[in-house]
């Protein structure tokens, strides 16, 4: 199931829509060339016909078909359902008598290529016209009427494929485009951020530079030292702050940083055992819970005489319960839905 | 007394360091060594009780030389001093029995103090670092394919590669590709620049 939902939400499956919607329509045509030859009141004449027609207008077809299943609009669409009306039409007589169900192609392609609502007016006439064609062209009373049913039904399942191929890729379209935008928004948000955040500071900091320079040439060296120290501190503040602000902007794993977590005290000498709960835990977790964890982790690691550590993850109904359990001491961390 | 060897390529911070550590009464440097693959040699000659190790020098980069030390001179306390750009060297270090872990801009109290607590026998590692490397996460390559990442960083063919490590060149090409997939490259270029700036390599 997973392997299938995996396909299903991947781009394959929008690829491959079209070309489902296209071989559907493919296989009606080649099971009315069958009929054309072994139906009652049929033979190889009416056969034979019916293999030409069904290759005359079956790439027309396939081609609107193709279009309209990637949500695009077919070129020069009304020429080839011309011809493919010339062809279905003027095969009529000649195909047999289950040619009539050949019109679920005319029928398709017209509401693809066709505006509204002449397109309506010649599927409505082309569905009505099937069984008194069929019985025209000797199908009893009793059978021609399956062929208008077969017709209707034909078309609406055609029609349906194309138009789920179609919405795949105007999802997919409308997913690249939220995409693009929620990367423009968030490239925004940071420039804004980092514009009046680090921005003012550096401004400060380089008002302050300039201060002491004049200080300095101006010939008072304690004002001018005393604005150099203030700087050197500012500079540092303003590096702590744009290294807490790029970990903002970064959002590990919680499975990730409890792994690595696990990896660095193991490295250090403890012993380290990590407990997760089969069913998986938060994804992410809050700043705060996150720098109470690496305050752990760095206090472990900075102690020498810690021999042994288990982090276990609990879930409790959503919210997962973090506990770290180093020589006898345990450290609780609850990490919110 | 603290004994301290310092080991830095660039002349100007090496002379900084050695300027600044002169200035301590508990401490003395009794050696400068501008290449890591000098420091072992500097170090059994001196016997330091602290080496202070710039992470990335000729010949042999710092970790590399602090576990020549661990191994040669287990008595001799290391000091490595990083940037914060290379978060996954943490690991490497703690595993080699770095004893310190400074960033190279902290102020020099820091580093002062961390000489000493070093010496006194407790680790000393930035909050920065563990917070840089627990968000950057553990490697994802195993230990051979981090070795021919390695390799193909230093520019040499897929032939080549495959003769140092007595590999066959498809093996070794399996090896790239899978690194190169892990640490989600382009290309083995891509993945050579990723696993640097994580310090996996």
């Amino acid at each position: 199931m997973r392997g299938l939902a995996d396909l299903w939400r991947s781009d394959r499956a929008v690829r491959l829509a079209p070309v489902g919607a296209v071989t559907c329509s493919a296989l009606l045509p080649l099971v009315q060339v069958g009929l054309a030859f072994s139906y009652v009141g049929n033979g190889v004449g009416t056969g034979l016909w019916s293999i030409a027609a069904t290759a005359a207008y079956l790439p027309l077809h396939l081609r609107h078909i193709w279009y309209a299943a990637r949500a695009r609009r077919t070129p020069l669409g009304g020429w080839p359902l011309a011809v493919m009306a010339v062809v279905i039409l003027g095969a009529t007589p000649l195909a047999g008598n289950m040619w009539p169900r050949a019109y679920t192609a005319l029928v398709v392609s017209s509401l693809l290529i066709l505006p509204a609502p002449w397109s309506y007016l010649g599927c409505v006439a082309l569905v009505a016209a099937a069984a008194p064609v069929a019985h025209a062209l000797g199908l009893s009373w009793a059978a021609a009427p399956w062929l208008t049913f077969s017709v209707l039904c034909g078309s609406v399942a055609l029609l349906m494929l194309v138009w789920l191929a179609a919405a795949l890729t105007r999802l997919q379209t409308a997913r690249e485009a939220l995409a693009q935008r929620a990367v423009m928004q968030e490239r925004r948000r940071i420039d804004d951020d980092l514009r009046h955040s680090l921005g003012s500071a550096l401004e400060s900091i380089a008002a302050r530079g300039d201060r002491a320079a004049t200080k300095a040439a101006g010939g008072e060296p304690a004002d001018a030292a005393q604005e150099l120290t203030w700087l050197a501190d500012a500079s540092r503040r303003t590096l702590a702050e744009a290294r807490r602000r790029v970990r903002g902007y970064r959002q590990p794993s919680l499975r990730t940083e409890l792994e690595t977590a696990a990896a660095l005290l193991t490295a250090a000498g403890i012993v380290t055992r990590l407990d997760l709960p089969r069913a998986g835990i938060p994804d992410t977790i809050a700043p705060q819970q996150r720098g109470a964890l690496r305050a752990t982790v760095t206090r472990l690691l900075r102690e020498g005489h810690t021999r042994a550590c288990t982090i276990t993850a609990t879930d409790l109904d959503g919210r997962v319960l973090l506990e770290v359990r180093a020589d006898g001491t345990v450290e609780t961390i609850e990490v919110p839905a | 007394m603290i004994r301290v060897l310092i080991a830095e390529d660039m002349h100007m911070i090496r002379s900084a360091l050695v300027a600044l550590l002169s200035l301590e009464d508990d401490m003395e440097v009794v050696a400068e060594i501008e290449r890591g693959d000098e420091v072992l040699d500097a170090a059994l000659r001196v016997r330091p009780d602290v080496a202070v190790l710039d992470i990335d020098m000729p010949g042999l980069d710092g970790l590399s030389a602090a576990e020549q030390l661990s191994a040669r001179l287990p008595d001799c306390r290391t000091l490595v001093l990083t940037g914060l750009s290379q978060p996954g060297n943490l690991l490497r270090a703690l595993k080699v029995h770095v004893k310190g872990f400074i960033v190279k801009d902290a102020p020099a109290q820091t580093l002062t103090d961390g000489i000493r607590r070093i010496a006194r026998g407790e680790r000393v590692i930035d909050p920065e670092l563990v917070a840089a490397a627990l968000e950057t996460g553990s490697s994802p390559l195993t230990a051979r394919e981090t070795e021919v990442l390695r390799a193909a960083a230093s520019g040499i063919r897929t032939a080549q590669i495959a003769t140092q490590l007595s590999l066959s060149q498809a093996t070794v090409r399996n090896y790239l590709s899978n690194a190169i997939s892990k640490v989600g490259g382009r290309n083995r270029i891509d993945a050579i620049r990723i696993s640097r700036d994580a310090g996996w390599l």
